[in-house]
């Protein structure tokens, strides 16, 4: 279990860390475009389907750190409004409901990919599966932002429990 | 099928399923019950609506945001506000209208725009002997500018979603957030009269000029963004992302606030924070795809036509549905679902698309800090440091006085309009 913890803790963290790489290197292709344009007159164009390619893989990437650090924007109404200890079972249905979310986009995914094999980007040379290829990819890595998310709820249910005996 | 996604769209986001999760699963159960559609749908639909140069500008401008706030830009825009309108009596809360207005030029979001001015306001306000519910108030309510003077994120999410003109959509937001601006000022300048605060509010004022000299770095972002859009040098996108580079540049070179080693977190928290608008995005655009093929727009434009007379009336009832609404849903989604269906309809009614984009944002921009759930409010209370009810009842003047502008943007298209058909 620990070594489940740690191992989801560090997919969590390099995720993340990627995420925010894309999200650099994605603004930095859009300024380099900008960039030739002006001082060579002539822009560049594959800047711009790389900077949509990052921006997509980095999207896909951050959904495990969002779930992990409760940053998926739900809406909180309901929850609140129910004891303490009843909450946990709104908590369960979400994380069913998520780790659901995420086993469609990965089998989907996979079979998107496989099926937009032989598709060229146009300005790259590359198959178009390597952008549709975040999908699964990204929510299969987002699988143990879930479990720890969800294990932090139900240590909580737990302490909660102990508190009120 | 419109009815199933509706209800199951509704439940989901009642039992606190997250938000684009609970627009995917909606559109997932229309897709597996109510169509032929193979879940192949999915993945493509939720790829093809993120792969959009135009709606790069999202996390670009959010990210700017971010680095703007950490290096250094805010306080120098608060004390160049300050020596504006500093002088007179409740000169501070006057100050937190023009400075969220100055940074709202900078910055796509309310949320940031809070957190950016309210945490040096705020305090400076409760020093000055306002009481820390109104000062938060008058924090959460000006915030609002963030998201309706350009550059601004719910307007290029309408644009996206309704393929109307980021640049026509940005030039239409100026008009209608100098009037919010005024009525807030107005609306500070009364209240602290009549309640007798801030009359000491001008002590330590700089002079205009210094202070203009010391923001000048940071009052030429929106003069390159907004100069280089309308002077059509760069498209938005390229717009934000020079934004990102100027703001880097100035946090680390110019102001020095800020060090690389600062740059990994604020990357990391920018890149979550635009990841999770841009998973609704995704998820929204699978969902429109679906409700356009079942002909939502057109049920509720036929219903529509046959249930309101005129623009006037139905202007009316999509304000009083979008402030219900805009209480209780996260705005962007809010605008993803609601503003393709809704969109035709108005257009039907002869409501200029572009107007029509503006009202959607001032309206949901007015939900943004009216209870019980409004992010402004949440980021105004944990600046002041206290429970988002305190600020429940000093919220009815805010409240008032935005429906108030809200209507005058509504009823008088030329508020929007007038810029961008001179500059056409």
């Amino acid at each position: 279990m620990n070594f489940l913890i740690k191992l989801s803790d560090a997919i969590v963290r390099i995720t993340h860390y990627l995420a925010a790489a894309m999200l650099a290197v994605a603004a930095l292709l859009v300024f380099y475009q900008v960039l030739t344009r002006f001082l060579l007159n002539d822009a560049a164009v594959w800047s711009e389907v790389l900077a949509r390619a990052v921006i997509v893989w980095g999207v896909f990437l951050i959904m495990g750190p969002a779930i992990r650090y409760s940053k998926m924007i739900p809406i909180d109404v309901l929850r609140s409004l129910l004891p303490k200890d009843k909450q946990i079972w709104i908590i369960r249905i979400v994380t069913a409901a998520i780790a659901l979310f995420l086993c469609i986009l990965i089998w989907y995914g996979y079979k998107m990919t496989l099926r937009v094999m032989s598709q060229q980007v146009a300005m790259l040379n590359v198959s178009v599966a390597w952008f549709y290829v975040s999908i699964p990819i990204g929510a299969l890595l987002a699988i143990p932002g879930l479990f720890l998310a969800h294990l932090d709820a139900e240590r909580g249910h737990l302490n909660t429990a102990e508190d009120a005996k | 099928m419109n009815g199933a996604l509706a209800f199951s769209l509704i439940f989901f986001f009642a039992i606190t399923i997250p938000v684009a999760v609970s627009i995917a699963l909606a559109s997932v159960f229309g897709i597996v019950f109510f169509s032929n559609l193979p879940l192949l749908v999915v993945p493509q639909k939720m790829f093809t609506g993120l792969d959009s140069f135009p709606l790069m500008a999202v996390p670009f401008f959010i990210l700017a945001g971010n680095l703007m706030t950490k290096g250094g830009v805010s306080h120098r825009l608060v004390d160049f506000a300050k020596s504006i309108v500093g002088g007179t009596q409740g000169g501070l809360a006057s100050t937190c209208v023009v400075a969220c207005m100055v940074f709202a030029a900078i910055s796509g979001s309310s949320v940031a725009t809070t957190f950016a001015i309210g945490s040096i306001l705020i305090p400076a306000m409760i020093k000055h002997g306002y009481p820390v519910n109104m000062a938060a108030s008058i924090q959460a309510s000006s915030s609002e500018l963030g998201v309706i003077i350009p550059p601004s994120v719910p307007l290029i999410l309408f644009a996206v979603s309704t393929q109307t003109s980021i640049t026509q959509l940005f030039i239409a937001g100026i008009g209608p957030g100098l009037l919010v601006a005024t009525a807030l000022i107005i609306m500070v300048q009364i209240w602290c009269r009549v309640k007798g605060y801030g009359k000491e509010d001008g002590k330590d004022k700089q002079s205009i000029i210094s202070s203009f000299f010391k923001a000048f770095w940071a009052l030429m972002m929106p003069v390159i963004i907004l100069g280089g859009i309308y002077g059509g040098v760069f498209t938005p996108t390229e717009a934000a992302a020079v934004a990102v580079v100027y703001a880097l540049f100035l946090g680390l070179v110019v102001y020095k606030e800020m060090t690389l080693r600062d740059l990994p977190d604020l990357f990391k928290s920018a890149a979550i924070s635009s990841g999770a608008v841009m998973l609704i995005i995704a998820a929204a655009s699978l969902f429109s795809f679906l409700i356009s093929l079942s002909g939502m727009p057109n049920a509720v434009g036929a219903w529509a036509q046959g249930t309101f007379t005129n623009a006037w009336t139905f202007l009316l009832a999509i304000n009083a549905l979008l402030f219900f609404i805009g209480m209780f849903i996260e705005t962007s989604a809010a605008i993803l679902v609601l503003a393709p269906i809704l969109t035709p309809v108005a257009m039907a009614f002869g409501i200029d698309p572009v107007h029509f984009g503006i009202i959607i944002v001032v309206n949901l921009a007015l939900g943004m800090f009216t209870p019980p759930l409004g992010v402004n409010l949440f980021a105004a209370a944990q600046v002041a440091n206290i429970p988002v009810q305190n600020m429940f009842k000093t919220l009815v003047i805010p409240v008032l006085t935005m429906i108030t502008a809200l209507m005058i943007i509504t009823y008088v298209p030329q508020v929007s309009l007038f810029l961008r058909d001179v500059m056409q």
